[in-house]
């Protein structure tokens, strides 16, 4: 037959998921040695670049440190990209950091990870000084940083590159630690396997038709774990990332259109934002192949508007939170099929993942909470005492509870919300609780119960008399927590309760509504 | 320093993007604008405006947050890219 010929030719062999995260890039080098790997504004560096620049960095490290879990305190910068390489080149763990956060989240992130060594930006630098003791600390473009340099830093030199190969590996091996936000004010350590996260890539891989032509946007902080979809698929593929900033990531009609964007991710509130500034007409985005949307509930509405933008476009729909590696089931847009819930469905579980819905602690045919297990899923909280209550033990095996609701339908499953206190605000997840304990940290008799309502987030606070100036509170507050989870309004009240004497969170929402609407 | 030198179509189009700010309180330089409401779809809209205001446009590099976290620095992003202009034309 003729086409047997055509599959004799040498092609890509099967991929395996059991493999070292930082293989998956070696791929895309050995597809596209010379094209670009990573873009930031007008600089780009080729794969082979990206390589030899881990290399030397990761050589460096094992020279220096002989690390286990390095931070990256960078933002978005070459520093944040080569440097999750060249802590996976030395064998090590990368623990991203973003230097807008407070230095009191970072040093307490440092603390609870355990960072035996830090790859540092300029941007990053700023912080050095507020973090603590110091492990040593890699300064790749230290002639670029700011003011004074206070504490010993090590720049990577040539001969480095000859200690950092890549190291082999095992799967089951830490990847990399994301923090999350937690319920009691700590920061809760999420640590991922390279086996989970390669099951990830390996999905989107077989999902997404991409290859070294196309250029992903990377809109995503590296905190978050959306970032690694753009990261790790795009290189998986020999595609160029292009890093926008979340001020550029608000303007994909430049972007799209002067760096030749085919592959942009979004979270629905920047497209329902976009939506809401009537600046992205039909047919304006024609060059985009494929939109994943991830990180919140997607309104019908969004994904109309986004398709109509970008006509030529796959849109996908993603869900899974952080423990299961990034994402773990996907429903393909389509117009027609809108859920009766106003939001677009998040469809098929992945493949070799497993779900169940469970009513209570018995598994319903139809609806119930989200339980998932399979290769994506981690080993637990970096502190086993975050485990409590998140597993479920079902068939003989191990299950993770994600907290959300769900409905099995005839177009796969709709997110029908949350069991607790965990909102999402701009595709960040956030948990009330851990916004309420930073305002009461912020002075004796202070209180706070926070709410988010159509995605503005919102505190009452009790303790500081009705009417008093708030401004004192606030500046505590950006000082305690990171941009994202900054309310947008903060308003003093009497304490409202319930007859039993609790804070009546009914009585609060239905003001905070009624104020949002005035 | 309490006070600064801008202009005060600058001090209004700030403080229309802070929604938790108090009327009556000052505009302190130093302000930490996303500690009053000002996020990033905020920030967007007052980069627009600002570049409405002054006839500018701003350039990939200066497009970071950090451009605009305080109305120090806005304040200095606009009037170095109005100098700029000067002397290109």
């Amino acid at each position: 037959m003729p086409g047997e010929a055509a599959r004799a030719l040498p092609r890509t062999p099967a991929r395996t998921a059991d493999r070292p995260l930082h293989s998956w890039f070696l791929d895309g080098v050995a597809a596209n040695p010379a094209g670009v790997a990573l873009r930031i504004n007008s600089a780009t560096w080729s794969y082979a670049e990206v390589d030899a620049l881990a290399r030397r960095w990761a050589g460096a490290l094992l020279r220096h440190a002989a690390p286990g879990r390095v931070g990256v305190l960078a933002s978005k910068s070459v520093e944040s990209h080569v440097g999750f390489l060249a802590a996976l080149y030395a064998g090590a763990v990368f623990v991203p950091l973003n230097p807008e956060f407070p230095v009191e989240r970072n040093r307490a992130v440092l603390e609870a990870a355990g960072v035996d060594a830090l790859i540092v930006d300029p941007a990053g630098a700023a912080q050095l000084d507020g973090l603590g003791e110091l492990p040593p600390v890699l300064a790749p473009r230290l002639a670029e940083w700011p003011g004074p340099v206070s504490v010993p830093v090590v720049v990577p030199e040539a001969r480095d590159a000859l200690l950092g190969a890549p190291a082999a590996g095992s799967a089951d091996g830490l990847a990399y630690i994301l923090f999350t936000s937690g319920s009691t004010g700590q920061p809760k350590g999420v640590p991922i396997r390279h086996r989970n996260i390669g099951a990830f890539v390996q999905a989107c891989l077989e999902r997404y038709d991409v290859g070294p032509t196309d250029v992903f946007s990377q809109v995503y902080e590296l905190t978050f774990d959306l970032s690694m979809f753009e990261v790790w698929v795009a290189w998986a593929s020999g595609a160029a990332l292009t890093v926008l900033n979340r001020l550029q990531a608000l303007n994909p009609l430049r972007y799209v259109r002067d760096h030749g964007i085919t592959v942009w991710t979004s979270t629905p509130s920047l497209a329902g934002a976009l939506r809401g500034r009537g600046t992205l007409g039909p047919g304006s985005l024609p060059g985009l192949r494929v939109t994943m949307f991830c990180g919140e509930p997607l309104p019908v509405q969004s994904a109309a508007f986004w398709q109509a933008a970008a006509p030529n476009a796959v849109v996908d729909n993603l869900y899974g939170p952080t423990e299961l590696a990034v994402a773990c089931t996907g429903y393909r847009f389509d117009a027609a099929t809108a859920a009766a819930t106003g939001t677009v469905p998040i469809g098929e579980v992945f493949p070799g993942m497993r779900y169940a819905l469970l009513d209570g602690d018995t598994v319903h045919p139809s609806a119930g909470e989200l339980v998932f297990t399979g290769p994506q899923m981690f080993g637990g909280y970096l502190d086993p005492a975050n485990d409590a209550g998140r597993f479920v033990e079902l068939d003989g095996q191990t299950w993770y509870r994600t907290g959300d609701r769900a409905e099995l339908t005839d177009v796969g499953l709709v997110h029908l919300g949350r069991n607790d206190n965990q909102v999402k605000v701009q595709g960040y997840r956030i948990e009330l609780g851990d916004v309420e304990a930073a305002v009461r940290a912020a002075g004796p008799g202070l209180d706070g119960t926070a709410f988010a309502v159509d995605g503005v987030l919102v505190v009452f606070v009790t303790g500081t008399g009705t009417g008093s100036d708030t401004t004192d509170l606030a500046t505590r507050l950006a000082a305690a927590l990171p941009g994202y989870m900054l309310p947008r309004h903060l308003w003093p009240v009497e304490p409202v309760l319930t007859p039993n004497g609790k804070v009546d969170r009914l009585a609060l929402r239905a003001e905070a509504e009624r104020r949002l609407r005035d | 320093m309490a006070s600064m030198t801008w202009d005060t179509e600058f001090e209004c189009v700030i403080r229309c993007y802070l929604p938790s700010l108090d009327m009556d309180a000052p505009l302190d330089p130093d302000l930490v604008l996303s500690a009053f409401g000002l996020d990033s779809i905020g920030m967007v809209g007052l980069i627009a405006s600002l570049e409405q205001m002054y006839g500018v446009v701003f350039p990939d590099e200066e497009l970071v947050p950090a451009n605009f976290a305080t109305p120090r620095a806005a304040w200095a992003t606009v009037t170095s890219l109005i100098a700029a202009d000067r002397l290109a034309g």
